[in-house]
């Protein structure tokens, strides 16, 4: 079963193809990766994916045109963690994670208990508990990161979109989200550059090639150094070490 | 020389027709009758707004010297209780009668202060009810009535509409007869000006107020037309301007060739004429204007501004600029 | 939380304590004594005709109280353009809303179209003049980065500001044209107990919108399309906004004319007191912008007697300086 389909979908801009006829699925249930080098229209593909630029009969969510599915009734079963964030608000760390719980709150009213409880797991899962009582101006970039991950978790969505989310990470945080990921058990399609994070925790890849679907499938079929090279131009080697699979140039 | 003498022969005129007019020392005005009521309109900030009196006031309120001089002209001085905005000295005539109204300020008072005074009627200017001085709304809301001559809103307002104003002040003030003595003088001494000039040849003049490299001067109103009175045609009169002050450039005063110059002199004080000094100097350097005729004749004639504004002040300069500008003795 | 109540607590007796103490400053002097012995014969219904009763309570009252009003009103804006352009730097005198209400209302007067809607009229051309600018401005700048929005306000205001000195030369009437120029300078003169009925309902207004919108108002503050992928739509909210601050703006031109930098200064100190959440920094803002606008009026009332100074350029002398000090500060690397 897939949860999104993407169906020829192009975007093109100023006379050039960003998007060039993609078609994917992604399977319910399981992390996806999209890689490929930049530029090939990665982060373009995602904005269709969550609603922020529009498309018409190409992008399907559970089999509905989601162009005709409201951004509310997205937003129940979508989250959406942004390449980069632009928050001007000097907030609370707990107060920005509750704002995940925004769709089920009910119109002028404030946030219920029971929405703070479940933001209050879902800071436990990315381990920023102690953090709550802290301003954002006095947090890390990779500590911001990590605040936006536990908002979108407090979403409770049936899919999480995540562009470059282990950019500002340290290499712990990177692992400890992908765990994250893996346990909260629901569909992740996720932009990575670490290819060994992609090939260890993700189930399928996506591999994407000047606005186009280069190939896709089981991550451990695709990633091989041969196709590797392909994409990305340069020889790559891939190896075995502690029963983990490593990828590297 | 000859400015001096003018001085003096309009100093002295002036004291004559107060005399004549009978206003220093004026009978009190006769009691009102009962339903008496006085009703006028004005354009206050863009609204329409209509001002009434329905007993005679007793507690005014002038806040623009034209204005104070008006009602001192008519002897309503125990109706007045309070002053604002002296720009230049007061008209040396009524003196006495304005030492009798307290002066709120040397500008425009604040709201409490002029409140404070309880005042059953308000005048002047009708800058001084914007929000420079006081917001007209402000004091209507408190039910007094404000009220702006004429002479000082229309842009064709003449000699004629002062003295209607003149009338209106004195419907209001129940001092009809005061106002008519008053008219009647003016228009008394303005009739033996014009027997004097009628048949000289009439001049062209130009209003100089100030400059900031382009003069600042008159082109129609009141100016220009209490000027027509004694044969001294304004050259700006029809320069295309619908204003009643504005800047003009020197190339039009060039082309329009006036005889005359006439120069608003903002010196304080009545012997000090520092101001109006500079002003001809700075005409007299500016090449440019080599050729106009008043310039090479060296025709400057100095008023305040006052005299050629509406006010009560009008037929005596008119007297004294006739008397200049066509090199003629009145009386 | 229990902080936070304790703090607005004090804003809010400190501001009591100010309009009390503010009565007793004005171009009359009145000994403390007396304006005590007034306030006390009022509440014991006595009699209440003596000129001191009037300055105190037609007269310095309903100022007092309305300045207070003004300035919560001025920051709540300033603190919902803020939000709005997701940027600390807006304020409704910075991004050309008060010229523009200006230009509307001088429009309106000059071309005597003021007299169609009286007396209205002057509050229906500010209020389309807001309008217009606020719309451009939230159009152009968008998203954009604080400098482009904040030269574009500037952009704006010029604009706006040329328009009614053109306005202002076209017109034949002089005094008009005075009356005009001073439309834009702020001033609370000669207040009446009428305008502050209009005043409150706009505060009302403006802090039930706040408060009804607090939660979507914090969610733009993470950003346009965080908001939207947490399916607020923000144009709409966007549009609410600009309608009431426009309406809020407008009425306080019409009435006092244009009072820069409030908008601006008093939500950074709200969020220094109290925190950020629109919940709570509605009620600190408010407070704050209050406090500041009833202390500016008495200096305003008192430091040049017998004449009166414009409120409008106290608080620009106060808060242009404010204005560079947080660019510099936000901009020093």
């Amino acid at each position: 079963m897939n949860i999104i389909e993407v169906k020829n979908l192009s975007y093109v801009i100023d006379d050039k193809k960003i998007l060039n006829g993609v078609n994917a699925n992604f399977a319910e249930g399981k992390i996806t990766a999209i890689i490929g080098a930049n530029g090939s229209g990665k982060s373009t593909l995602m904005s269709f994916l969550s609603k922020t630029r529009r498309s018409t009969e190409s992008v399907y969510f559970k089999g509905q045109d989601i162009d005709k599915i409201s951004a509310r009734d997205y937003a129940f079963q979508v989250s959406v963690l942004p390449q980069q964030h632009k928050m001007t608000a000097d907030f609370y760390v707990e107060d920005v994670v509750v704002m995940g719980r925004f769709p089920y709150k009910k119109k002028f009213r404030d946030y219920t208990a029971e929405d703070r409880r479940i933001a209050q797991k879902a800071m436990t899962s990315v381990g920023i508990t102690h953090l709550a009582r802290r301003k954002l101006s006095q947090m890390s970039g990779g500590e911001i990161q990590r605040v936006l991950i536990a908002k979108a978790l407090a979403q409770e969505p049936e899919l999480i979109l995540m562009d470059e989310p282990t950019n500002h990470l340290d290499v712990k945080y990177k692992i400890a989200l992908m765990k994250t990921l893996q346990e909260y058990g629901k569909t992740v399609i996720i932009v990575l550059h670490d290819l060994s994070l992609a090939v260890q925790y993700c189930d399928e890849i996506v591999v994407m090639v000047e606005g186009g679907v280069f190939a896709q499938g089981n991550s451990k079929k695709i990633m091989q150094p041969e196709l590797l090279e392909k994409i990305f131009g340069v020889p790559f080697v891939k190896f075995e070490h502690e029963g983990r699979t490593y990828i590297n140039y | 020389m000859r400015l001096k003498r003018g001085i003096a022969i309009g100093l002295s005129a002036m004291a004559l027709t107060f005399g004549a007019a009978g206003c220093g020392e004026n009978p009190h005005p006769i009691d009102p009758p009962a339903n008496f009521e006085v009703s006028w309109t004005e354009m206050l900030d863009g609204q329409e707004v209509t001002g009434k009196v329905e007993a005679v006031p007793a507690r005014a309120i002038s806040m623009s010297q034209a204005t104070t001089e008006m009602m001192l002209a008519l002897g309503l001085q125990d109706k007045m209780v309070g002053t604002a905005m002296l720009e230049e000295e007061i008209y040396p005539p009524l003196k006495e009668a304005y030492d009798k109204v307290k002066i709120l300020s040397e500008k425009w008072p604040s709201y409490e202060i002029f409140m404070a005074e309880n005042p059953d009627f308000a005048t002047g200017w009708e800058v001084a009810f914007t929000k420079r001085g006081i917001p007209a709304e402000r004091i209507t809301a408190q039910n007094v009535p404000i009220y702006v001559p004429a002479s000082m809103q229309k842009l064709d307002a003449d000699l004629d509409t002062v003295f209607e104003d003149m009338t209106k002040y004195g419907e209001i003030f129940a001092a009809e007869d005061n106002a008519k003595n008053w008219i009647d003088a003016q228009k008394k001494i303005l009739a033996e000006v014009q027997d004097k000039i009628k048949d000289l040849p009439r001049k062209k003049i130009f209003v100089y107020d100030s400059s900031d490299g382009q003069p600042f001067t008159a082109f129609k109103g009141y100016t220009t037309n209490i000027l027509k009175l004694i044969g001294a045609d304004n050259v700006m009169e029809n320069a295309g301007v619908d204003k009643t002050w504005a800047a003009t450039s020197w190339e039009s005063v060039v082309a329009a060739d006036p005889e005359y110059i006439i120069i608003a002199d903002y010196s304080s004080g009545v012997r000090n004429d520092d101001d109006f000094q500079q002003k001809v100097a700075t005409i007299l350097d500016n090449p440019q204007l080599d050729n106009v005729t008043a310039v090479r004749e060296n025709h400057f004639i100095k008023v305040k501004l006052s005299e050629i504004t509406p006010g009560v002040r009008t037929v005596e300069s008119l007297k004294r600029l006739a008397e200049e500008i066509h090199g003629v003795t009145i009386d | 939380m229990k902080n936070l109540y304790f703090r607005a607590g004090i804003l809010a007796a400190a501001l009591i304590l100010s309009m009390i103490i503010a009565i007793g400053f004005g171009s009359i002097d009145i000994e403390t004594k007396i304006v005590a012995q007034e306030i006390l014969n009022f509440f014991q219904g006595g009699a209440a005709d003596s000129s001191n009763a009037m300055i105190i309570f037609d007269i310095r009252l309903p100022r007092i109280i309305f300045a207070a009003m003004s300035g919560a009103i001025l920051a709540l804006t300033g603190m919902l353009m803020q939000t709005v352009s997701q940027n600390y730097l807006a304020d409704p005198y910075i991004l050309g809303v008060s010229s523009g209400a200006g230009m509307g209302a001088v429009l309106c007067i000059v071309t005597g179209v003021a007299q169609i809607f009286a007396p209205y009229g002057v509050y229906v051309g500010a209020f389309l003049g807001a309008a217009l600018a606020t719309a451009i401005v939230v159009n152009i700048a968008g998203s954009g980065s604080t400098i482009k929005l904040v030269l574009i306000g500037m952009g704006i205001s010029a604009l706006f500001s040329a328009m009614t000195m053109l306005e202002i030369y076209g017109s034949k009437n002089e005094a008009q044209v005075r009356s005009a120029m001073f439309w834009l300078m702020g001033s609370f003169t000669g207040l009446q107990w009428q305008m502050v009925p209009i005043a409150l309902a706009v505060l009302i207004l403006l802090i039930g919108f706040i408060w009804l919108f607090r939660h979507e108002l914090d969610l733009i503050l993470l950003g346009r399309e965080e908001a939207q992928h947490l399916g607020l739509s923000t144009e709409r909210l966007q549009q609410m906004i600009v309608l009431v601050s426009s309406m809020a703006i407008a009425v306080i031109v019409s009435i006092a004319g244009i009072i820069g930098f409030i908008g601006l200064v008093i939500p950074h100190i709200a969020r220094f007191i109290g925190e950020s959440r629109h919940g709570v920094l509605l009620w600190f803002t408010s407070l704050i912008g209050a406090l500041v606008m009833v202390w500016a009026d008495v200096i305003a009332r008192s430091m040049f007697k017998p004449e009166e100074l414009p409120i409008g350029i106290l608080t620009a002398c106060l808060g242009a300086p404010i204005f560079i000090q947080i660019i510099n500060r936000k901009y020093k690397n």
